[in-house]
């Protein structure tokens, strides 16, 4: 059931992160599921164009995330991310919660994760592009960056296939800003978000529901975008501090070797 | 808090598996995960800080995800240790989290 579960909200976020902003060929496959409001597709699509077009920004998401503890009572827990990009090539993360502290550096060469609490930190040659860099993080170090699906926006991968209902919900305010509120459907997953209205078409928030699950667990977000930050280049280049120590990455148990 | 104890050093083998490539685990652990795109928990984190506090002999190569507070941050030529007693740890990251793996004395 777990496994299940996770299987589910693996492909979830990577559906969310991939294709569904991406692709254009919706016509066909609303004609065959009428559930599905091309006007919905079409505004993700509106929005990852404009987000691919900002060369750089910074948002900071407040996250809640829910957990089940042992007794079946479903608990929240929380945290804010920070995310600087440059492109092509700089991308600065702050990741605090109740369970993770995670600073991530890339300037562009190197790729640098420490963490404050710990205070340890690893490195390693990165490559010359953000685009090139989710690939390693995720499939070399097993690294997951949040929000970095917001690279993926951009690619060819097609995630409109997965929804079998998409609607417009309406118009509301999210911390004080118009929004047109949307909610989709797909297989073991409803998720929703908010666009900004007028100009800037930015996702401003999300709720993403495990619906597989029994006590159906969420997941949201409320995003703060910035689209002209001042993002100086030593941002991106971690100094660590005196008594921070290095330490490696753990490869090996990346590759799926079974300890 | 007692469960979580129970999952023993053999779970903890597994639980590193868990955290480097969340795959689900069979049986027996605390906490069920919501992974999403933004902030995932790997399965068992928090049962796993529990169990090293068990201060006994512990096998060369074990891995947790904490080490008790009573240990020391050592530095011996260069590299980061936590010392608990006669039992010594290495850090390392698997994905984004700190583990901790049991090493033979380095002095």
């Amino acid at each position: 059931m777990r496994m299940h579960l996770l299987a589910v909200t693996t492909v979830a976020a990577v559906a969310l992160g991939t294709g569904l902003w991406s692709r254009p060929s919706l016509a066909k496959s609303a004609a065959a599921k009428p559930a599905v409001d091309p006007d919905a597709i079409a505004a993700l699509q509106k929005m990852g164009a404009f987000l691919r077009e900002q060369q750089k920004f910074s948002v900071r998401a407040s996250v809640t995330t829910d957990d089940l503890l042992s007794s079946g009572q479903k608990v929240q827990f929380g945290g804010t991310v920070e995310m600087m990009v440059r492109r092509p090539d700089r991308l600065r993360m702050n990741v605090r919660g109740d369970r993770r502290d995670e600073q991530i550096y890339y300037d562009g060469k190197t790729f640098t994760l420490f963490g404050e609490r710990v205070g340890y930190y690893a490195t390693f040659q990165a490559p010359s592009t953000l685009a090139e860099l989710k690939e390693v993080t995720e499939k070399r170090y097993g690294i997951d960056l949040p929000l970095a699906d917001l690279f993926y926006w951009g690619t060819e991968h097609d995630g409109t296939a997965d929804i079998t209902a998409a609607t417009h919900v309406g118009v509301a305010s999210v911390e004080g800003t118009a929004c047109d509120h949307y909610a989709f459907r797909q297989k073991d997953v409803d998720w929703e978000l908010w666009i900004e209205q007028g100009p800037h078409p930015l996702p401003r928030k999300m709720v993403i529901t495990t619906t597989s699950e029994r006590s159906r667990p969420q997941h949201g977000m409320v995003l703060t975008w910035d689209l002209s930050p001042q993002l100086g280049d030593q941002l991106f280049t971690f100094a660590p501090p005196p008594e921070a120590h290095k330490i490696d990455f753990d490869v090996a148990s990346q590759v799926g070797s079974r300890q | 808090m007692s469960s979580m104890n129970k999952i023993g050093s053999r779970g903890l083998a597994l639980v590193v598996f868990l955290a480097a490539t969340a795959v689900a685990p069979r049986a027996g652990n605390a906490v069920v995960v919501v992974r999403t795109a933004v902030n995932y928990h790997p399965v068992a984190r928090r049962a796993v800080v529990t169990t090293a506090a068990v201060a006994t002999a512990v096998a060369v190569g074990t891995v947790v995800h904490s080490v008790p507070p009573s240990c020391s941050s050592v530095m011996v030529g260069n590299v980061a240790y936590q010392q608990c007693g006669n039992t010594w740890y290495q850090p390392r990251y698997a994905g984004s989290a700190v583990t901790y793996v049991v090493v033979n004395p380095p002095r």
